[in-house]
């Protein structure tokens, strides 16, 4: 198992390279003088070229594009991301405030979005052609075709405009001490929203995975056996259903950081997401730059622990030849 | 029909039957054959019968419409649906009908061509990827790998600011990061395929490896290609509205689906 982990984290690091080096290569390519996007115009038309010339050495835009890549590397291991151009802030600061609501939102989301959709696609699978069957079905490809901005207005007409018993922006209400209720009443509807997104596909998997076990013969046998029906369905069938359902939680996170960015936009939630919309309309490269390093980061910590999941769950993968 | 006592003169008939279907199936080209099965799947069915009016409303978007999608009307903002303007109007005195047929086109157009740019891309690296093998391999799988443990919307979002937002950018993009889906596919079936018998079979022929790449190995994998196609069509329909909701995609006036939520 040991092995295993340290040469999947092995495996992880030229990725995380491969991005830093793809989105930097791409950042660098955006036409005309990367200056005049980090400068008040106003303030460049006074500026003499010496000055200029100084402004430019200062922020190591003289250099070649690899050379200003291995200076901005060399800068992010010693924990220094750069200047946010917009904001004037250090990119570490920007981002390390945003970090704690996109975990809180990510990490509540994960755990009502699978149980949500595993749940539901159990219940499809064991009652296949009934009532729950054909609803579970409608209502997980209804979600995959509609865009999550648009159930996320709708959550938003009826529960924040129409109804009245949500709160629609922000996390806090501003102006209020802080409380555990405030909080939770301004999360449900993100929460909902991107659990909603998360459960739709999960949902049909483990319905199709559930199906696939329930045929098998080693459920009969347990069923001859004289086990008692629950026990066959969740210690003999949903285990062995768990693992192409792990592969596909774990494919889907990606999409969840994603989706985070449409849910915090949104919502006005102040997370990575929205933070990454900024950078990204605002033009701010170093802001980017630290934005995808941390969701790449984030992406390839998940990929590890659903490998880890694997292990856990199969025990063929903890002690196999494949390990 | 079947009879376990079956005598000789039965044998005859039923084979006989068998003869007459073998007949009519022999006048029935695949494409006839495909067409009828279709025709039979009532999802299928519904489905033609939706992407059609989509497709209708697009081409036929300024017959259908009444106002020039691109100009907007002051004196009629925020107005309930009425005969005029039959899904009213929105705060910029834009008809809502217009941008929404008009939208149609913008959807349409970047689903369909970025797929087709991405399956052109995919497809060749996917080959190559396949049929190679060795270094030529290892660089395009490290490469898909990185493209795709990102989320497909955080990307785009970098490049599109780098190039500044439009249609014809978003469209680009999308393609840019579809075709990892499209190489992983085709070289995961070219691995496959190239054991098959008849590959074998042709090389013994002595047909040159250009021919059986383009000859015997693509026709092979336009069945899950095409299944691939459809699916990444919607993904990149859905990509293009977020983004133009997010306001990083197609710009106003220009009207898209994504940027008339927001």
């Amino acid at each position: 198992m040991g092995t295993y982990i340290v040469r999947r984290i092995l495996i992880s690091i030229p990725v995380l390279f491969g991005i830093t080096v793809l989105a930097f290569g791409a950042l660098s390519l955006a036409p005309g003088d990367p200056l005049t996007s980090r400068i008040d115009p106003e303030i460049l038309a006074q500026m003499s070229t010496e000055q200029v010339e100084a402004a430019r050495r200062a922020l190591g835009l003289d250099q070649p594009v690899p050379v200003r890549y291995v200076i901005w590397l060399g800068d992010v291991v010693q924990g220094d991301f750069g200047y946010s151009v917009v904001n004037k802030l250090p990119v570490t600061q920007e981002v390390l405030v945003r970090l704690g609501p996109t975990l809180i939102l990510m990490t509540v989301a994960l755990v009502v979005g699978t149980t949500a959709g595993i749940l539901f696609g159990i219940v499809a699978a064991v009652r296949q052609y009934g009532v729950v069957d054909y609803l579970v079905t409608a209502f997980s490809t209804s979600f995959i075709a509609i865009p999550t901005f648009v159930t996320g207005l709708v959550l938003i007409y009826i529960f924040g405009a129409a109804l009245k018993i949500l709160p629609t922006t922000g996390m806090i209400t501003l102006g209020k001490p802080f409380s555990l209720g405030d909080l939770a009443a301004h999360m449900v509807m993100p929460v909902v929203l991107l659990s909603i997104q998360l459960s739709a596909p999960l949902a049909r998997y483990t319905r199709a995975s559930m199906l696939e076990v329930l045929n098998t013969e080693y459920m009969t046998t347990s069923r001859s056996k004289g086990l008692r029906g629950r026990i066959v369905l969740l210690r003999h069938g949903f285990r062995n259903a768990l693992i192409p359902i792990i592969t596909i939680v774990g494919l889907t996170l990606p999409d969840l950081v994603a989706g985070a960015v449409i849910t915090e936009s949104l919502f006005g939630w102040p997370g990575m997401g929205q933070l990454a919309v900024k950078a990204a309309t605002g033009r701010d490269a170093a802001l980017m730059m630290g934005v995808i390093l941390v969701v790449a980061t984030g992406v390839l910590v998940s990929n590890l622990i659903t490998d880890i999941l694997y292990g856990v769950v199969d025990p063929r993968v903890r002690l196999g030849a494949r390990a | 029909m079947a009879d376990p006592g079956g005598t000789a003169p039965e044998t005859t008939t039923s084979g006989g039957a068998v003869d007459t279907r073998q007949v009519v199936l022999a006048h029935d080209t695949l494409v006839r054959m495909a067409i009828r099965r279709f025709l039979r799947h009532r999802l299928a069915i519904s489905g033609l019968v939706v992407l059609g009016l989509v497709v209708f409303m697009a081409v036929a978007a300024p017959l259908i419409t009444a106002y020039p999608p691109e100009v907007l009307d002051l004196h009629s903002i925020k107005l309930p649906p009425s005969l005029a303007h039959p899904f009213g109007t929105d705060v910029l005195g834009y008809d809502v009908w217009t941008r929404v047929a008009f939208g149609s086109r913008t959807s349409l157009t970047v689903g369909f061509g970025a797929v087709a740019i991405s399956i052109v891309i995919g497809t060749l690296l996917g080959i190559l990827a396949g049929v190679y093998g060795g270094v030529v391999d290892q660089v395009i799988g490290r490469l898909t790998d990185t493209i795709l443990s990102m989320p497909a919307l955080l990307l785009v979002a970098v490049f599109v600011s780098v190039v500044g937002p439009s249609l014809q950018s978003v469209l680009i993009v999308i393609a840019l990061l579809t075709w990892p889906q499209i190489t992983r596919l085709v070289r995961g079936q070219y691995l496959t395929l190239r054991e098959a018998e008849f590959v074998t079979a042709a090389r013994i022929v002595g047909v040159s490896n250009t021919a059986i790449m383009l000859r015997h190995l693509l026709p092979n994998i336009f069945g899950p290609l095409s299944v691939a196609a459809t699916f990444y069509t919607a993904q990149a329909i859905l990509l293009e509205s977020a983004l133009s909701f997010l306001g990083l995609g197609v710009k106003p006036p220009t009207p898209s689906w994504g940027n008339m939520v927001n």
